[in-house]
């Protein structure tokens, strides 16, 4: 009943994205009839891309997200409590750097290998240090440390790139669904399919996976594998969604940890679906906001997320369960 | 499913973890490990299943592991994870049905609903051994299962673990001797990283 309540708001920001915008067409007298070839333009070339690069990068946040939450048994993991967003943007900052340096043969792969690279570099880097991570306040503290060195690296980069680098890399930085070619979008949908995929086909094992690696173990689990299967899926997930759309901002902290408040349950099996509407639904409620829908101007999309998710955050973390 | 270890020799890695000149432990009767803290007891328990290490026996001849379960002091600290959670993790449709009836034995009925962090330490223990005799494994492995448990509660374990005792291998390893003299059948104690059977304490 749940998942379906949550599908249908999911089904109804969805149209709401698709037919709203300032260029003022009713979507549904436009399917009804010959629309101009300006609107066709303005649908096919702004708002489906953008609405559908949302529905992915929300959804791919979110499950990532509740992937990582398993694999560090902490509600609070995330990809931008971890800092994996901070390597994305360093490794993002990079491809920047490289292009105005002239040094392009080293770009060929797109910034979103860097973001990928970037990512799966600082997840590895917070692995070796995941023992200790069952403390929220030290992989909070980890993942602002992670942060702060990436900023320092961007900063010392931004100080040799050029102006017109410099500029696309804070525009980047802002966070928007309006970018992203076809093929980006088709990548951004081949892995957020994938992860989705993964996280059902895995849900048994994830669950016992929470309980202790011993108990996967015992029924013939392998936690070394879950885990490494994780991290390489969401470290890539993360860096080509974060080189499309810049960092996008505690989606994939919140989505999952309000879905499990609501349920009172970790059980991915009840868990995953819910945690995915809702994720697509956050990030396309962000961007409507940040295209003016509610304030009648456009509005940086990551401030509207960090509005949305940070008072939530304080709530989960004012809770003594979480102070282990 | 007995367990004979004969002039066996334990190492993780090249660490050496114990020795045992001769071992036997069979179903029928409540074996229990005896030991000083920090003696061994829990990664005896881990080598014999073949869990947390790699594990190697004598002349270098990877360790078969024996299948079992193996019920530890770890406690999960996970905020939404609830009773039901914890009982249906891993469970099968026969091992849930299982599972009201070892409750109503021994004497823990809780809210589905609630989550694990809110019930005492005594109470997750309870629960925790529920959850592995439900899967119905032939050998089990109980690392201090007294723990947190008041007088009365211990007293329940005890004849509960007797009547089990019957169907599979159950080894418990404990520091409360009066438990251990009480309802314990065979003694062993693991010292100075040798294992030995024992009279009861």
């Amino acid at each position: 009943m749940r998942t379906i309540l949550l599908f249908l708001v999911l089904l109804s920001l969805t149209a709401f994205s698709l037919s709203w915008g300032s260029a003022g067409f009713d979507l549904g007298s436009w399917l009804c009839e010959e629309g101009s070839e300006f609107q066709r333009a303005i649908f096919f070339n702004n708002r489906l891309p953008r609405t559908l690069l949302a529905l992915l990068a929300g959804s791919g946040a979110a499950v990532a997200g509740l992937l990582l939450q398993t694999i560090f048994r902490n509600p609070l993991a995330g990809p931008t409590t971890l800092g994996i967003n901070s390597g994305a943007s360093l490794g993002v900052a990079l491809y920047y750097f490289l292009i105005s340096s002239g040094l392009t043969a080293l770009t060929v792969a797109g910034p979103a290998s860097f973001a990928a690279v970037g990512a799966i570099v600082f997840l590895v880097i917070i692995v070796l240090f995941s023992k200790r991570f069952e403390s929220v306040y030290t992989l909070l503290i980890v993942g602002l440390l992670m942060g702060y060195l990436a900023y320092a690296i961007v900063e010392l980069l931004i100080q040799f790139s050029s102006e017109g680098g410099i500029r696309s890399y804070v525009f980047w930085g802002m966070g928007s669904f309006n970018g992203g070619n076809d093929l980006q979008i088709a990548a951004l949908g081949v892995l957020t399919a994938l992860a989705v995929l993964y996280a059902w086909i895995q849900r048994e094992q994830l669950n016992l996976y929470l309980l202790g690696e011993e108990e996967l173990k015992l029924r013939k689990g392998n936690p070394f594998q879950l885990k490494w299967q994780v991290l390489v899926l969401t470290g890539l997930l993360v860096g080509i969604a974060t080189s499309i759309t810049g960092p996008l901002a505690f989606i994939g902290v919140i989505a999952p940890n309000i879905i499990k408040f609501i349920l009172g349950t970790l059980n991915h099996r009840k868990l995953i679906w819910k945690v995915i509407f809702l994720g697509s639904s956050m990030a396309l409620a962000a961007d409507l906001i940040a295209r003016g829908a509610l304030f009648d101007r456009s509005l940086p999309l990551n401030a509207i997320l960090s509005l949305m998710s940070v008072p939530i955050l304080l709530i989960l973390l004012k809770k003594p369960d979480h102070a282990n | 499913m007995q367990i004979n270890l004969f002039h066996e020799t334990l190492y993780a890695g090249t660490k050496k973890l114990f020795e045992v000149e001769e071992l036997s432990l069979e179903p029928g009767m409540l074996h229990v490990l005896l030991g000083d803290n920090g003696a061994g007891k829990t990664s005896f328990f881990k080598a014999i299943l073949g869990i947390g290490g790699d594990f190697r026996g004598k002349q270098d001849e990877r360790w078969e592991p024996i299948e079992g379960v193996y019920l530890g002091t770890h406690r999960p600290q996970l905020q939404y994870l609830s009773v039901e959670d914890f009982l249906s993790f891993g469970a099968t449709e026969l091992s849930l049905r299982k599972q009201g009836n070892l409750m109503e034995r021994l004497n823990c009925q809780f809210d589905n609903r609630l989550s694990v962090m809110r019930l005492s330490d005594g109470e997750f223990k309870k629960l925790s051994i529920v959850r592995q005799l439900s899967f119905d494994p032939k050998v089990i492995f109980l690392d201090e299962p007294t723990a947190y448990l008041d007088v009365r509660n211990k007293d329940l374990l005890g004849a509960f673990l007797q009547e089990e005792s019957k169907r599979r291998l159950i080894v418990l390893s404990t520091h409360d001797l009066h438990f251990a003299k009480t309802f314990g059948q065979t003694f062993m104690r693991i010292e100075g990283g040798i294992i030995s059977s024992v009279e009861a304490p």
